[in-house]
């Protein structure tokens, strides 16, 4: 599939399983002048140790209204939920995925690389918060 | 008209829920229209910050050695409105200017990193961090 981004921003992309389940999440950044355009191909199947996955594709979230993102030529949401169907997944998986929810993904148990990171929305308004800023 | 100084950047962060046969490849552009004008490439630069354990998914078995580059592949296209003009790549990372190109009508940042397959018996975890950056000057011809 064919990620399109147009504007700058950031994208957070989560691919779900046909049961929900977030196996994998990408995060895109862009920048540059205006009109800049990015593309990027990813796969719609990963192999776990459970077998192999067909996956869907959900926009969780981006860093800027203006900033616009299509798969294959295709509304984000359309396609969320026409993949979901092709896939397998329930009526209440696709109706979440078509409206941008995804659960975050949950590394956990031995052998995994942490992350714990703060969403930086929060971040950046604490930061921006003028009690912070007099120090 | 020509566009001055302009920054292309795009990073890629993946995030694994557990671990994994086969981590996908990453391959993806950034791009910008430039004015045809004259063009000097100022830097090329990237970065990949990443942690992979390649685990047994079952008792007795061989883990697979594996080697992961630090680097990710970047390179910069210029391509040219004249199709038969064939494009110019620039490899980085690459800190002093490029030789000025004439006509150049659209700056294309490209980053490529290997994806990762194991057989059934092993399993990947992983998570992987990338971005790439090109800076460049249009000037009036």
């Amino acid at each position: 599939m064919e990620i399109a981004i147009i504007g700058e921003g950031e994208v957070v992309i989560r691919f779900i399983d046909r049961h929900g389940h977030t196996l994998l999440q990408e995060r895109l950044v862009v920048s540059g002048p205006p009109g800049v355009q990015a593309l990027r191909h990813v796969s719609l199947a990963i192999g776990t140790v459970r077998g192999p996955a067909e996956l869907a594709p959900v926009v969780a979230s981006l860093s800027n209204p203006q900033q616009r993102v299509t798969f294959d030529g295709e509304d984000p949401a359309r396609f969320a939920r026409r993949r979901c169907k092709a896939i397998g997944c329930s009526a209440t998986v696709a109706r979440n995925a078509a409206r941008g929810r995804a659960p975050a993904p949950t590394p956990r148990g031995p052998g995994f690389a942490s992350v714990g990171e703060p969403a930086m929305a929060r971040v950046l308004r604490a930061a921006s918060d003028p009690a912070r800023r007099r120090g | 008209m020509a566009k001055g100084s302009i920054m292309l950047q795009i990073a890629v962060e993946q995030t694994f829920s557990g671990p994994v046969n086969n981590v996908p490849e990453v391959w993806t552009v950034v791009f910008a229209a430039l004015d045809s004008q004259h063009t000097v490439v100022r830097e090329i630069a990237s970065e990949k910050s990443h942690a992979v354990m390649v685990l047994a998914a079952q008792n007795n078995v061989i883990v697979p050695a594996i080697g992961i580059s630090q680097d990710v592949a970047t390179d910069v296209w210029l391509a040219f409105n004249d199709l038969r003009r064939p494009p110019l790549i620039l490899h980085g990372p690459s800190h002093v200017p490029s030789p000025p190109v004439d006509g150049a009508a659209l700056a294309l940042l490209r980053v490529r990193d290997f994806g990762m397959t194991v057989d059934q018996h092993a399993a990947i975890s992983t998570i992987r961090r990338i971005g790439s950056h090109v800076y460049l000057d249009e000037t009036i011809s």
